[in-house]
């Protein structure tokens, strides 16, 4: 669809709304998330593809990789029953983006003690040890810049996307990234 | 060193290229969306269920009904047991045994209710010997008979006081006269109904 004419959609989507401004942008996800309200289950699984990514790299910034996937579809799962009771369909990254900051924070509540192995037991051979030590310094860094870190180098998101589907501002994501990535640099001891 | 990189992914920039390669592996690998939890319809009850809870609440109210007219029953005979002893406690004999002021004493203290076909006889006996005298017999008589054999039980004793003196017959017109003041004192003959079963457990006794 061209670009013009899909522009031309959602202004035509935004005027059948009593309430919403029509110079108002609607996002993508805002029309998937009213066909989903309608009964369109297809549409949840377009949700899903678009901000799994997202949610997996937020979970991933916070709680132990085997946990990741179960935390993941725990979230979306959470979405699917309370979907209908969010008011602005256009944050939808942002509600979904709290649910899984709002669950990682639960696994700690629930967790069980558990004992990390020693290296001894997991072996040094671990093509993925450096990979840890990037990730466990990656998670060492403030809220704000290892959770936008994250989805940039892990889930491979450019700052816009970051910006567009968690809700943050550019400017406040490139922020984050910067002094993120410095603060990153020093703890690995990469000079610049 | 090229930031854009960092920001857009253009240009060229090694060192964040070599991080998101080794991260790479824990990158989201795209999995089925979880499966929407199961629709719940709700139980509907089976009309077989509906007309046993039915039935068993009109089998509880009829025996609890059949209870209240058993022990209705009961009670009304019991009344009518009591009051073949009525007799015994006004009776001629005894009241013309007693002397006359004594009797008049005893008498002032008794209380006497009637209310329709029933009656109830209460004597207050401060005496120690009267009270287990009374207590042998019946401390309380109560009188449940058609108009007509209360009637007939008032000539009977009539006819008996004929051999009365005086003093016995202006006793027993007391005893009558107080036996007609029951109808004022309804509230009294439910409390005395209440301690009925009192009084038969003393009279079996």
């Amino acid at each position: 669809m061209p670009e013009n004419e899909m522009t031309g959609n959602l202004f035509l989507f935004a005027r059948s709304e009593a309430a919403a401004p029509v110079t108002e942008k609607v996002k993508a996800e805002a029309l998937l998330v009213e066909r989903f309200c309608k009964g369109d289950e297809e549409a949840f699984g377009d949700l899903y593809r678009i901000f799994a990514p997202l949610v997996h790299g937020i979970v991933l910034a916070r709680v132990p990789r085997d946990e990741v996937q179960d935390i993941v579809q725990e979230v979306f799962l959470a979405a699917y029953k309370n979907l209908n009771t969010l008011r602005d369909k256009n944050a939808f990254g942002a509600w979904l983006s709290m649910i899984a900051r709002n669950r990682a924070t639960e696994f700690y509540r629930q967790e069980k003690p558990t004992e990390e192995l020693s290296e001894d037991v997991r072996g040094k051979e671990n093509p993925n040890t450096e990979a840890r030590e990037i990730l466990a310094a990656i998670r060492a860094l403030p809220e704000t810049y290892k959770e936008t870190l994250i989805l940039r180098l892990v889930e491979g998101m450019t700052g816009q996307e970051i910006a567009e589907r968690t809700g943050l501002t550019p400017e406040s994501v490139r922020v984050n990234l910067h002094r993120g990535m410095k603060l990153l640099r020093q703890k690995l001891g990469i000079e610049e | 060193m090229n930031e854009d990189y960092l920001w857009n992914k253009t240009g060229e920039n090694a060192e964040i290229e070599k991080l998101e390669n080794a991260l790479k592996v824990f990158r989201y690998t795209e999995t089925a969306p979880p499966a929407p939890p199961a629709k719940v319809f709700p139980f509907e009850a089976k009309t077989p269920r509906r007309f046993f809870r039915f039935s068993l609440a009109f089998a509880t109210f009829a025996a609890i009904l059949l209870v209240f007219v058993g022990a209705w029953f009961m009670f009304s005979n019991n009344r009518i047991e009591v009051a073949k002893n009525a007799a015994k406690i006004i009776a001629p004999q005894q009241i013309a045994e007693m002397p006359s002021r004594e009797f008049d004493k005893k008498f002032d203290d008794a209380v006497s209710v009637k209310s329709g076909n029933l009656t109830i006889t209460k004597i207050n006996d401060s005496q120690p010997t009267m009270r287990r005298k009374a207590v042998k017999t019946t401390k309380f008589a109560v009188v449940k008979t058609p108009r007509n054999q209360t009637n007939t039980k008032i000539i009977e004793a009539q006819e008996t006081a004929v051999k009365l003196t005086k003093e016995e017959k202006y006793a027993y017109d007391q005893l009558m006269l107080a036996l007609s003041f029951t109808g004022s004192k309804l509230k009294l003959v439910k409390d005395k109904v209440e301690g009925i079963e009192e009084q038969n457990a003393v009279l079996e006794k």
